[in-house]
């Protein structure tokens, strides 16, 4: 089984990934494999089973709005990969 | 005996009768690293400044009667939990030269309890990945056997401690990561109950699997780091509030009256003949410690490593989005447009089992397959949650093996992740179940000249770490 061409892309495209030349064929073999095995789960009756998307036994809970993290602001945007006055570059974006 | 190759007791013992300093301890395991390093390959970092200057604190506490049971213990650190200033590269090009500017919650506490640091460790790239190599920066060797693959993804943390590289180690098991690789080296490793380590600073894979844990040389040792690095953290939204973090307490206890459980499936096609020998051996040796054996069945477990690659995959996905060439590490060269610069540094950036689980993770939450497959995959985790806890009415704990095989040599399945992927099928159902389990040396199996080490997994219900210890230390003590 192969992934055609065009799922391929629209999944490259989400990705924000190219999918080099070379690489096209086993990836979308290697994918399609992956998929083939997932389909196992579809043999599983889950008929009014709840979805668990987290294992924490933790509820929600609002706390106040207080600032408590040492202020790391400057020092994260330093650590951009490429950066101007403090300010982060990159490519322009309006023309 | 060499301070290299002794356990946590015994380097604290000699540092507390002062009869070593934490210097000459962090200076001896330095020494140890330049002597076996370049052959094994665990350390992407040697942080020999950094581990100079922790252990002259070390050395205060130990002089002003503040030291605790890790002070000035060198150990070593997985290249995914950030280190203030020393490079965490993920072992991936991506982040090659990024100097983190905080420390992980994990590294906070090892610095607070007087632990010297003595550098990060290989692993697959983001920790996907079961042989380590999947690094985008260096190979790892087996240190039982250089030929063959030390397990992955926390594989330089576990050839780090099985070739006394370091006292200990802190690893990340998403979905086996650190009880795999102790399995293949001869180490113990545990991963904890889901919430009981801070994930702040710890590099996110598969958010609601991902749990940091120690590797060490004896199951004391074990409990010993896990009391250091486990509290509650609100900067961990997934962080338990406070709990008895005692994980040494029943260490020592006989095991009358605990009932350990042996699932069957766990020992069904696949699984090398001699490793099922040998986890068989061990349930015999828990049971003359006192412990009464039964097989019991969890057939839920055919369906957890489709489900897990699926979530995983999923959340993979949407963790690595945040590497776009802008915020952290490397950015592609000569790029007018921001679209393109985006898909030229994550496609340059990522190595290709990255790239491939991004695309898989996007495939399962495109609209029109959400339901068929992420879905899908989030209510087998229910019914895998349903079926440990009908087991842990019955049993304490349950004991299988941790891989089918024991290692594999280097390259053998680095071309097929499919097959790559099985390997995952003893340890991946504890993630999605959140539960703790621990990894536990019992023997070899000898190939090609080779001997190679294999574990036996314990798995226990949430919050059963120290029962975890008590039957692991058990089986340990009478080896």
């Amino acid at each position: 089984m192969q992934l055609d061409a065009k799922t391929l892309d629209t999944l490259a495209w989400l990705s924000r990934l190219d999918i080099p030349e070379d690489e096209t064929e086993a990836l979308s073999g290697s994918i399609a494999e992956m998929l083939t095995f997932f389909q196992q789960l579809s043999a599983l009756d889950t008929e009014g089973v709840e979805p668990t998307a987290h294992i924490a036994p933790l509820e929600n809970v609002l706390r106040e709005d207080e600032p408590f993290s040492p202020r790391l602001d400057r020092d994260l945007l330093l650590s951009g990969t490429q950066s101007e006055d403090g300010l982060i570059t990159l490519p322009k974006v309006i023309g | 005996m060499k301070y290299s190759e002794m356990d946590i007791a015994a380097l604290s013992a000699l540092l507390q009768k002062r009869e070593v300093s934490a210097k000459e301890l962090a200076a001896d395991a330095l020494a140890a690293i330049k002597e076996t390093d370049g052959t094994i390959g665990a350390y992407l970092t040697v942080a020999e400044e950094e581990a100079c200057r922790q252990a002259e604190i070390a050395d205060k506490m130990l002089a002003d009667g503040t030291a605790g049971a890790l002070t000035g213990i060198p150990f070593a650190m997985k290249d995914n939990i950030c280190t203030k200033s020393v490079r965490t590269t993920c072992a991936s090009k991506m982040l090659e030269n990024w100097l983190p500017v905080y420390d992980a919650c994990v590294t906070e506490q090892l610095k607070k309890a007087g632990a010297v640091m003595l550098g990060k460790t290989n692993m697959d790239e983001y920790a996907m990945g079961s042989s380590s190599e999947n690094s985008a920066l260096q190979l790892t060797r087996n240190p039982a056997a250089p030929d063959y693959v030390p397990g992955g993804s926390s594989g330089g943390s576990a050839a780090a401690v099985a070739a006394n590289e370091c006292a200990f180690a802190i690893g990340s098991d998403t979905g086996g990561s650190i009880r795999q690789p102790a399995s293949f080296c001869g180490v113990v490793g545990m991963k904890p109950t889901y919430g009981t380590v801070s994930r702040y600073g710890l590099v996110a894979y598969a958010s609601s699997f991902d749990q940091i844990g120690p590797l060490t040389k004896t199951v004391a040792d074990n409990a010993k780091v896990l009391e250091a690095i486990s509290c509650h953290d609100r900067r961990d939204s997934t962080s338990l509030p406070e709990y008895d973090t005692n994980y040494s307490a029943l260490i020592g206890k006989d095991l009358s009256g605990m009932r350990i459980g042996l699932p069957q499936e766990y020992f069904g096609e696949g699984i090398h003949p001699e490793v099922a020998a040998l986890v068989q051996n061990a349930a015999k040796k828990l049971e003359q410690a006192g412990a009464k054996i039964e097989e019991c069945s969890l057939p839920a477990v055919s369906y957890a490593l489709p489900a897990y690659y699926v979530l995983c995959c999923a959340e993979a996905s949407s963790n690595l989005a945040r590497f776009d060439g802008i915020r952290y590490g490397f950015r592609a060269e000569s790029v007018d447009d921001l679209d393109r610069l985006y898909r030229k540094t994550r496609t340059e950036g990522f190595g290709k089992e990255v790239r491939r689980r991004i695309l898989l993770g996007n495939y399962v939450l495109s609209a029109g397959y959400y339901d068929a497959y992420y879905k899908k995959a989030q209510q087998a985790r229910t019914l895998l949650i349903r079926a440990f806890r009908d087991l842990f009415a019955q049993y304490d704990l349950l004991l299988a093996p941790v891989a089918p095989t024991p290692a594999y040599k280097i390259g053998e399945k680095s071309n097929d992740p499919m097959e790559m992927a099985l390997g995952d099928i003893c340890t991946v159902p504890v993630n999605l179940g959140g539960l703790p389990a621990i990894s536990v040396p019992c023997g070899t199996v000898a190939q090609d000249g080779a001997n190679l080490p294999v574990g036996f997994q314990l798995i226990g219900p949430a919050f059963s770490e120290a029962k975890i210890y008590q039957a692991a230390a058990a089986y340990e003590s009478g080896v």
